[in-house]
């Protein structure tokens, strides 16, 4: 077998890294960049992907698709993807199953494909640097993502022709990358990932060579490009203030904006004060307009993000809570994500933990070399190591109208399995529906459908004296699967899955086929 | 090769002289024949023998353990031998449940049509012996090829035939998807329809099942492997037909057209990659899925500090180092590198059991219950599948969200209801899981662990209805199996003091009424005949 490399597949940014002997080397691309932007592009001729895609956005914003992670598993009409809407540049729709998908040049794409031409990217040049062909994979996603979005995460490796071997959650990856297990000691780690879109908290403890997971908590709506959006809002407005013009309309100057308050942000974490600059950013009735702010102080960015910084406080208060463990018991604490080089996260940060973090972490890259890591652990490469993860949301069933049951709680060790007994509530009822969800809510209505199950050909009794035994299991992945059978006769009642969102097997297929490279190099020769 | 082994040798167990006598003479001509007359006669042989190749048992053996214990005792000990249960007091629904929970493999009632029983013993020896019970190992070593084909399945277990659909097909077999397979080694017949129309019967045996836990674990179809057996050449032909025709390759269009878009610049090599097939399984593996199988098989047999590799006198750390230690071998992610994925599926079955016996015992409190508990009889010890995780404290924090209390009363539009709420209301956790354990147990033919759990759910809950009354039932049940058949109807009568609407109680009564004038004919013929009686 090959080596399994691994893959941190951001919202804004992704890496690629693979065990070599003894070291974790984080591969780097033709340009020599360790860091892909996860942007892909289409133009006339071609479809871009990366540090190309992401140059040309300003002049081609509506085919220029990036944060595409933030639809992966997702309803066109959740309510979390309302700004998103009205902010990106290309359209946001639904698929047949209410998925949301992205229209460019009136073609539709689901977030899956888009997904795997990142992913396809970041296969070729580890390809071309490690000479051999890449066919496995662990790709991490967001502890607090949910079955949803690890299907969908899955679906795009399969896309891209990887074998991912595990979907591993990206705090834990850290863990592991941060390099516990190397110097063996017992130790209390929380992981505070806040990246370009989605924020994670994790606690886990490391004992005798295995990672244990006691809590995960997050938001997989908040992230840096919120934050960019707030100095985005606040410039748009003063400029409408100044100029009357709106530039939210113009989806170039919009582009244009947002790259410079990407840039201004960064750029505060090391200095007082930015300036953003761009002449002629739109036409007012006297003539070209000019965008020009000269004093971004760090004060005011930190005012316009106070609420963002603010809703990073209960995930972790809860996730310590449910891991019972308290901040003074908690040894070290590792930044995650790009977003943690903000003073302002950081401070925040350390009032939630009492302490402050740990540095040497490198925060854009340890989640790919934790992958690697898992990569390594599953080829035997590294042995007495073994990560033991949960499953981040409660999964449950609805019973009576709106109510949820549920049936694996939150926070549970993976892999799981969990067993209910279930009875008709008519007679002769012959077939019953098992709606799943996963989510804290109490309705079903507030939380995530994951599919109905239909069990049918139940024999004919009169109401409560037919029993369905169902069993619900969560892999080591994180991914749900139920199965269930009629008691009485021990006989398994026919089982009809629709899940709620996601490929059907057949369009998987056919996305995949589409993608799948006909060509391979011949001995010797490269491409160029 | 000596005559003994030429003949087989069949026991034959009947407390009726004159029964065993018959049995004899028809199984004599081709089979040798030992004898024994009740339970213990019948246990002390087969622990003495080695070459028992099939039993013959009547239901009722006079006093002691009456002839459905015995064949239970031997299904766990030699699941592979033929087990025949012959009896004058059976009715159609009491056979079916026997054969149905596997514990005889055929049911003959007496008085019995001539040869019917040398014929039931012949066929299911045949099956027996083709089995190796001392490895699992993939029964078709033939290339299979993927085809969902549709197959009418007659198997005797079944009664009457059964349209189904297979996922792959060989020379050797077939792997058919459905949720309720018949027991293994079962014997039947197959008729397969091939994609360009051709058909073919032949007979079969189950070799190896895949259970929907298993399957739900791995996604992968649930359904039973049938092995084909004695196939003529004509037949052997025709499957070969149709395994030809379900694998005739196309040719993708995508990859015509993409050939043509190809720039003549660079000279290529044209080549589909597919990371997704899964190559042939490497011997190794065949070592892997064995050595965990045999793993699997046996945790479930321990209680919650044998999975661990413990005594009863483990202590907190104790149990918590273990737990550290079997992670490390068992976790699923260490056998993701397998090209089988059925592999990482088996493990992921392991490790549940692991982390559920450890969840019973991961601090101080817990043990201390947990070894309570280990008093009590064999139904309520070890992994109750059923029972929710109970909230254990850390390290393995599982928290869990209050459990919700629904009002008693239902909304006609629901589909569905959980047991335990609206039964019971907000229960302490205590009781449901019992229930649902015991129903398990019973839907299983586990009459005995299932009453063990009624009795303790009404320990705790007296007032119960619902537990007395399955109590009840499954109680009479295991009179019935036991032939004692007043009694069994006692409880039925019972039942219907309690809820006289009670289905199962109104039929049983009823039945009763009627077979017992029929049977009591029976009865009054065999006494004239044998001069003794039952």
């Amino acid at each position: 077998m090959g080596k399994i490399v691994g893959i941190d597949l951001g919202t804004t940014n992704s890496c690629v890294a693979v065990v070599e002997g003894d070291h974790v080397t984080v591969i780097h691309n033709q340009r020599g960049n360790r860091i892909l932007p996860s942007v892909v592009a289409f133009t006339n001729e071609d479809c871009l992907v990366g540090e190309s895609a992401k140059r040309q956005a300003v002049t081609n914003p509506t085919r220029t698709v990036h944060g595409i992670k933030r639809l992966m598993g997702r309803k066109a009409d959740s309510e979390r993807l309302v700004e998103l809407k009205k902010t990106s540049p290309y359209q946001i729709v639904a698929a047949a199953n209410g998925d949301a998908w992205i229209r460019i040049d009136n073609k539709e794409y689901g977030p899956q494909e888009i997904s795997a031409l990142i992913l396809k990217e970041m296969k070729d040049y580890a390809q071309d640097y490690l000479g051999e062909e890449v066919t496995e994979a662990i790709v991490t996603v967001p502890a607090y993502f949910d079955d949803s979005q690890r299907q969908a995460t899955r679906a795009a490796g399969k896309i891209a022709g990887l074998d991912v071997k595990k979907i591993l959650n990206e705090p834990t990856a850290a863990a592991l990358g941060y390099g516990a297990h190397k110097d063996k000691k017992n130790q209390v780690l929380a992981v505070f990932d806040l990246g370009g879109g989605t924020f994670d908290i994790t606690i886990l403890r490391f004992e005798d060579g295995v990672f244990e997971v006691l809590a995960t908590n997050g938001d997989t709506f908040l992230g840096g490009d919120d934050f960019d959006q707030g100095l985005v809002r606040y410039l748009v407005k003063d400029f409408m203030d100044r100029h009357g013009t709106d530039l939210t309309k113009d989806p170039c100057a919009l582009q244009r904006l947002r790259d410079a308050c990407e840039t201004a942000k960064k750029e505060l974490s090391n200095a007082p004060v930015a300036a953003i600059n761009l002449p002629f950013v739109s036409v007012g009735p006297a003539g070209p307009l000019h965008l020009q702010h000269d004093g971004l102080s760090r004060e005011l960015f930190d005012q316009l993000t106070a609420p963002l910084v603010e809703r990073l406080e209960i995930p972790c208060r809860t996730a310590m809570e449910d891991a019972h463990t308290k901040p003074e018991q908690i040894d070290q604490v590792l930044l995650v994500g790009g977003m943690t080089r903000v003073p302002a996260v950081q401070r925040k940060a350390e009032a939630i933990f009492g302490k402050k973090p740990s540095k040497g972490v490198n925060p854009d890259e340890i989640v790919a070399v934790g992958a690697a890591t898992q990569g390594a652990i599953i080829t035997g490469e590294l042995s007495e190591v073994v990560l033991l993860d949960v499953t981040p949301h409660s999964l449950g069933i609805r019973v009576v109208e709106d109510e949820m049951s549920i049936v694996i709680p939150k926070n549970t060790t993976i892999p799981t399995s969990e067993r209910k007994v279930f009875a008709t509530t008519r007679d002769d009822q012959d077939f019953v529906n098992i709606e799943v969800y996963q989510g804290e809510s109490k309705l079903v209505s507030q939380n995530t459908h994951l599919g109905r199950f239909t069990l049918g050909g139940l024999p004919r009794k009169p109401v409560g004296q037919v029993y369905v035994d169902v069993v619900f299991t969560i892999d080591a992945d994180g991914v749900v699967h139920v199965t269930a059978k009629e008691m009485q006769s021990g006989k398994e009642a026919s089982v009809t899955v629709s899940p709620s969102s996601g490929l059907t097997t057949r369009q998987l297929e056919e996305i995949t086929q589409k993608h799948r490279p006909v060509v391979v190099r011949e001995a010797g020769i490269h491409a160029p | 090769m000596t005559k003994s082994d030429a003949k087989g040798r069949v026991l034959i167990v009947d407390d009726d002289a004159m029964i065993r006598k018959a049995l004899a003479r028809e199984l004599g001509p081709e089979f040798e024949v030992v004898q024994s007359s009740d339970y213990a006669e019948a246990v002390t042989c087969l622990a003495e023998r080695s070459d028992i190749c099939a039993v013959v048992c009547d239901c009722n053996l006079g006093s002691g353990p009456n002839g459905i214990e015995l064949m239970k005792q031997i299904r766990q000990r030699a699941p592979g031998l033929p087990r025949i249960t012959v009896s004058g007091n059976v009715s159609e629904e009491l056979g079916r449940e026997l054969i149905a929970t596997g514990v005889a493999h055929v049911v003959i009632a007496k008085p019995w049509s001539n040869g019917a029983i040398l014929d039931a013993v012949k066929q299911h020896l045949l099956g027996s012996r083709a089995e190796r019970p001392t490895r699992v190992e993939p029964v078709r070593a033939c290339p299979r090829v993927e085809a969902t084909l549709p197959a009418r399945i007659l198997c005797e277990i079944w009664g009457h035939a059964v349209e189904l659909q297979t996922k792959d097909i060989s020379i050797g077999g077939a792997f058919i998807q459905t949720g309720s397979p018949p027991p293994l080694h079962s014997s039947l017949e197959l008729s397969l329809r091939g994609p360009d129309g051709s058909s073919v019967r032949v007979e079969g045996r189950v070799a190896h099942i895949v259970s929907p836990e298993r399957a739900g674990v791995d996604g992968r179809p649930f359904g039973f492997g049938v092995e084909f057996v004695r196939l003529t050449p004509q037949q052997a032909q025709m499957v070969q037909t149709i395994i030809d025709t379900a694998s005739r390759p196309e040719i993708p269009k995508q990859v015509k057209a993409q050939n043509k878009s190809v720039t003549a610049d660079v000279a290529r090599v044209v080549k589909r990659l597919d990371p997704a097939a899964t190559p042939k399984r490497r011997p190794n593996e065949d070592d892997v899925l064995q050595r965990l199988g045999g793993e699997l098989a046996s945790l479930k047999e321990k209680d919650c500090f044998g999975v661990l590799g413990l005594d009863s006198n483990a202590d907190a750390p104790q149990t918590r180092a273990a737990f550290l230690r079997v992670s490390k071998e068992y976790h699923p992610d260490l056998y993701a590198r397998y090209a089988d994925r059925e592999i990482r599926a088996v493990a992921t079955e392991v490790f549940i059991i692991l982390k559920q016996s450890y969840s019973k015992l991961s601090d101080q409190v817990s043990i201390e219950r947990y070894k309570n508990s280990m008093g009590k009889p064999a139904g309520s010890v070890g992994r109750a599948e059923s029972e929710p995780p109970l909230a254990s404290a850390a390290p393995v924090a599982s928290m869990h969200a209050p459990r919700v209390s629904s009002p008693s009363s239902l909304d006609a539009d629901d589909l569905f209801a959980d047991v335990e709420q609206t039964e019971h209301g907000h229960q302490p956790v205590l009781v449901a899981p019992l229930v649902s354990e015991a129903l398990n147990h019973i839907a299983h033919g586990r009459h005995g662990e299932a009453i063990d759990l009624f009795k303790q759910a009404l320990d705790i809950e007296p007032g119960n209805t619902k537990a007395k009354i399955w109590l009840l039932v499954a109680e009479a049940r295991r009179l019935k199996v036991s032939g004692k058949i007043e009694e069994c109807v006692a409880r039925y009568k019972e039942i219907l003091g309690l809820d006289d609407k009670h289905i199962e109680a109104v039929q049983e009564v009823r039945a009763f009424h009627e077979e017992g004038r029929r049977s009591r004919g029976i009865f009054s013929r065999i006494l004239t005949a044998t001069g003794g009686g039952h």
